[in-house]
């Protein structure tokens, strides 16, 4: 049998803010740590237009070597190797929030897991640069 | 230390009001005094219409979770004088809807939490006779997992949660992994199939805030990862050899 | 029983591309960026840069480079536009146009890779 109620749930609906990520230093380090993919695309960009020179001959090499010197460019570059740089920082911090690796049956810290990371990125540096300078 | 504090409480009557609005009231700043402490005496003493959810007052509930000056807390585990001089403002959880001042409905919490079978699951048809045997290695699989005491703080810390409420969620997805990682359980595949899906794991962008504010060390992030992880090996292994079994 | 969805797929490639661009993009843009256009460096001539882009090992290292960079740029801006600009109704059209144009930039780096 219907039993009439006068109760009708009327709950407030929270919406979050459009600009939620500026509401917290954590959400503001994430976007800014997402947006760095936005960097990764410009200069990966900017090895082609580099191998699209070297294919042109020595004449498009040079200019683009000339393109690169621009106070605009340079500019970009200059932020664009802070982003990688807070891109690999943050990359590397994060591969022990994923897994939590064992050795010898005890779990491996965050900051063990970490490690090999960072030890790889350096030497990995290293070893292009030498490449590139001796070059 | 001042003798009284000023506590600003998110007060909504679903009858009167069409949002939500602080009420401020003088609470004595006791040096062991939680938060709770001070909802209970403006309650007691203040205001008996504030409306709130406590129970064990020693953070093992979950109930009594709530935002602490724009931050989740279990207000039982949060002293007051943490704040002095004050004002502090206590609001409802986020991203959950509001039914009266700081109570929100769970509703969709509780329904996240059974859609990820979270029970032991045996495919080999036999009924146990006796306990299962597991080492302690096993159980440290997966026991930091086990830990979670549903007070949905990691829900309303979640950004995705709040932008696309069909995201299963933090707490939900790390109880999955939790049956997962079990030795006894075999369901892993049944979980993949209900969770590998665009609101469930694939959803999680890890922002990290959820393991932030867990007051029980969960890490539900970590758990999504690791699931994101078995979600790929598993899918690799069907697209490279498809003639596998589960 | 919902069929899983084919996000690994991409997820994989996402991964290892962080991987890739983290250790191999900062060394890249210090060189080519900012050392070598304002002199602390000299610039490789042509012939040894061309000799060093001959180089088996270096075409590879163009092709992995772009090809999982340019996956991981793709899938990264996807979900940031997800959570930025809260326009998760058009995910799928943006996973088209996002891994096209990913597609798109490794096809040039692996032409590149073998053409010069």
């Amino acid at each position: 049998m219907a039993v009439y109620s006068e109760f009708e749930p009327k709950p407030y609906r929270q919406q979050i803010a459009n600009l939620w990520w500026l509401e917290r230093m954590n959400y503001l380090k994430f976007i800014l740590r997402e947006f760095s993919s936005i960097f990764v695309a410009y200069f990966l960009l900017v090895t082609l237009c580099m191998l699209s020179a070297m294919a042109g001959g020595r004449e498009s090499y040079l200019a683009f070597r000339q393109w690169m010197a621009s106070p605009l460019i340079l500019l970009l570059n200059v932020i664009t190797l802070a982003f990688m740089v807070f891109h690999a920082y943050t990359w590397t911090l994060l591969v022990p929030r994923a897994m939590l690796p064992r050795w010898h049956g005890k779990a491996l810290t965050e900051k063990q897991t970490a490690l090999p990371g960072f030890v790889a990125w350096g030497l990995v540096s290293l070893i292009v640069a030498i490449i590139v300078i001796a070059a | 230390m001042a003798d009284t504090i000023t506590v600003e409480v998110a007060r909504f009557s679903p009858d009167s009001d069409s949002a939500p609005h602080y009420q401020s009231y003088q609470v004595p700043l006791r040096k062991d005094w939680m938060i709770l402490d001070a909802l209970n005496y403006i309650k007691d003493h203040l205001d008996g219409s504030l409306t709130f959810r406590w129970s064990c007052r020693m953070g093992i509930c979950g109930s009594c979770g709530m935002t602490v000056n724009g931050r989740e807390r279990l207000t039982c585990e949060t002293l007051l004088t943490e704040f002095a001089p004050g004002p502090v403002r206590v609001g409802a959880l986020r991203n959950f809807p509001i039914a009266r001042d700081l109570v929100v409905d769970m509703s969709d919490f509780m329904e996240k939490l059974s859609m990820v079978k979270p029970w032991i699951v045996r495919k080999d048809g036999t009924e146990p006779v006796r306990e299962f045997i597991q080492t302690p290695e096993q159980l440290d699989n997966f026991k930091q997992y086990s830990l979670c005491i549903n007070c949905m703080l990691c829900y309303s810390a979640c950004p995705v949660y709040g932008i696309d409420p069909h995201f299963t969620g933090p707490a939900a997805l790390a109880l999955a992994e939790r049956y997962n990682l079990d030795s006894r359980d075999q369901g892993a595949g049944d979980r993949l199939d209900i969770l590998s899906q665009h609101d469930g794991i694939w959803d999680c962008t890890v922002i990290g805030e959820c393991s932030e504010v867990c007051p029980k060390h969960v890490d539900p992030s970590l758990a999504i990862q690791e699931f994101k992880l078995a979600a790929t090996k598993e899918w690799y292994k069907s697209f490279l050899m498809p003639w596998g079994g589960k | 029983m919902a069929k899983r969805s084919n996000e690994p797929a991409v997820w994989f490639l996402f991964g290892l591309g962080g991987f890739v661009t983290a250790y191999l993009l900062p060394i890249n843009i210090l060189l080519f960026g900012i050392l070598f256009p304002i002199g602390v460096f000299s610039w490789p001539g042509y012939r040894p840069m061309l000799h060093l882009l001959e180089n088996p090992l270096t075409r590879l290292y163009i092709i992995v480079l772009c090809f999982f960079g340019f996956f991981h740029a793709a899938h990264r801006i996807r979900l940031t536009l997800n959570d930025f600009l809260r326009i998760k109704h058009l995910n799928e059209a943006m996973g088209y146009i996002l891994y096209g144009l990913a597609g798109l930039g490794s096809l040039v780096a692996f032409y590149y890779a073998i053409v010069i």
